[in-house]
């Protein structure tokens, strides 16, 4: 099998019943698709719930699936629309979450005496970031991470959001600018960048 | 306050050469769990199977869907068209019947010797008081005495017979007659030409001699006579008046269907 085959012929051929060509697939798009949904749902449980319900969609309209578009502008629509669904189901009970960057740095960083210097600045500068992101309006970071995970440009972006183009454009320069912000801000980040361009 | 990014700085990321970019990919890249995997993967394979498994059935249902709807569609419209066009005419031509029917219940009260007629019960009551001889057009033949014989039989089996009709060579008026002779004096009105059909009993002997109609005490007189009413057909033949008596011959037979049975023509054998 050719693997450099396009994610639209490798679906094609998964409808046609080629299994090994949805392998591939899955293969090739379960890190950004879980991670898209992990980093919006900030939630592991409802992060894997998610990824299967998506994959299922996709595996159950498989016969209606036609190459229109990329296969990551079908997939992440899908996703779009399953989060979008959550976050419907959870709009009540997400008033009274917790903050979640403090959830974040605690689940993703160890105490700092565990760590050599350089592995503290790396993880101090990537609990910055998380939490930066997490602090982020969803629909700002949705766009950020469609960008950033799956390569898409801003009109397929606008596609999967179901915005205009400008409309996403402008979200990921709000993004972007809350970001960088946050991440200027952060003295940690700060040391650790001036760590890593003395080392440089 | 934050300074907002500039147009090179978005273009910058957009081209993938931000820090933004950069720290975001330095992110641990999470993964979906190995039973998450597994679990997709073997959905997808299941799925797959199933579609194996049910696709002979789904093309036998894709193949017949076409034939079966229009079908049903055929059968559709046609219920349709029955209950829209052809029922209401059906019942307008059945109500149509039973009208002549509702106007001949009361005669029927007012007659108890009627009998029950399905064919009888169509034909309008009015007519036949109309009619005061009775016509016999069922006997083809003057020798045969079978239909119009067995049918006057009846008639006579039916009805309680009057007292000073007890010869069945005298003439009975019609009004003592039952329904089914009446009805089979009306039958025998539509099928005879109409000149036979406008006058049967008064000057129905001369027909096609208009010069030589009489009146109708005369011809009642006649047909009471079988032997005048005989010679006066024998006239009408010899005139060339064939159809004419051959019509009379009819009703006369009609009358008296036993006469030739009691009175042997001269040259018949029996």
């Amino acid at each position: 099998m050719n693997i450099g085959d396009d994610d639209s012929t490798l679906m094609l051929r998964y409808r046609d019943g080629d299994l090994r060509a949805f392998e591939i697939l899955y293969e090739r798009h379960r890190g950004p698709l879980y991670r898209y949904l992990l980093r919006q749902c900030r939630d592991e449980e409802t992060a894997a719930d998610l990824f299967q319900d998506v994959w299922g969609r996709v595996i159950s309209n498989r016969e209606k699936y036609e190459a229109r578009a990329r296969f990551t502008t079908y997939l992440f629509h899908i996703a779009h629309n399953c989060c979008i669904d959550y976050f419907r189901r959870q709009s009540a009970r997400r008033a009274g979450l917790t903050d979640p960057v403090d959830d974040w740095s605690d689940r993703l960083t160890s105490p700092h005496h565990e760590r050599p210097d350089a592995e503290l600045a790396r993880s101090q500068l990537e609990c910055a970031f998380r939490a930066s992101l997490a602090d982020l309006p969803a629909e700002q970071r949705e766009v950020f991470l469609l960008y950033e995970e799956t390569g898409l440009d801003l009109n397929e972006i606008a596609y999967v959001t179901g915005v205009g183009m400008e409309t996403a454009k402008s979200r990921l320069r709000y993004a972007l600018n809350k970001l960088r912000a946050a991440l200027k801000n952060d003295p940690a980040v700060a040391s650790a960048e001036a760590r890593g361009s003395s080392r440089e | 306050m934050n300074d907002p990014m500039d147009d090179a700085e978005f273009e910058a990321y957009i081209g993938r050469r931000s820090r933004l970019s950069r720290h975001y990919q330095d992110l641990q890249a999470e993964l979906p769990p190995k039973e998450l995997d597994d679990a997709i993967l073997s959905r997808a394979r299941s799925a797959h199977s199933l579609k194996r498994a049910q696709l002979p059935d789904r093309e036998f249902y894709i193949g017949w869907m076409a034939p079966v709807a229009f079908a049903a569609t055929v059968v559709l419209v046609f219920t349709v068209v029955l209950q829209i066009v052809i029922r209401p005419q059906i019942n307008a031509r059945v109500e149509k019947d039973a009208e002549p029917h509702a106007a001949v219940q009361p005669s029927a009260e007012t007659n108890p010797a009627r009998p029950s007629n399905a064919i009888a019960d169509n034909v309008p009551a009015g007519k036949f008081e109309a009619r005061p001889m009775i016509e016999r057009p069922t006997v083809s033949e003057p020798t045969s005495e079978a239909p119009a014989s067995v049918a006057l039989d009846r008639a006579k089996a039916a009805a309680p017979q009057p007292a000073q009709a007890t010869r069945s060579d005298e003439p009975v008026p019609a009004a003592q007659l039952p329904a089914e002779a009446q009805l089979e004096t009306k039958k025998s009105e539509v099928a005879v030409p109409a000149p036979a059909v406008a006058a049967p009993a008064r000057g129905a002997l001369s027909m096609g001699q208009s010069s030589n109609y009489a009146p109708a005490v005369d011809a009642d007189k006649l047909q009471r006579d079988p032997k005048a009413w005989l010679a006066a057909i024998e006239r009408l033949r010899a005139g060339g008046q064939t159809a004419a008596a051959d019509q009379q011959m009819k009703l006369f037979l009609a009358k008296y269907p036993d006469y030739f049975r009691t009175h042997p023509l001269p040259g018949d054998a029996r």
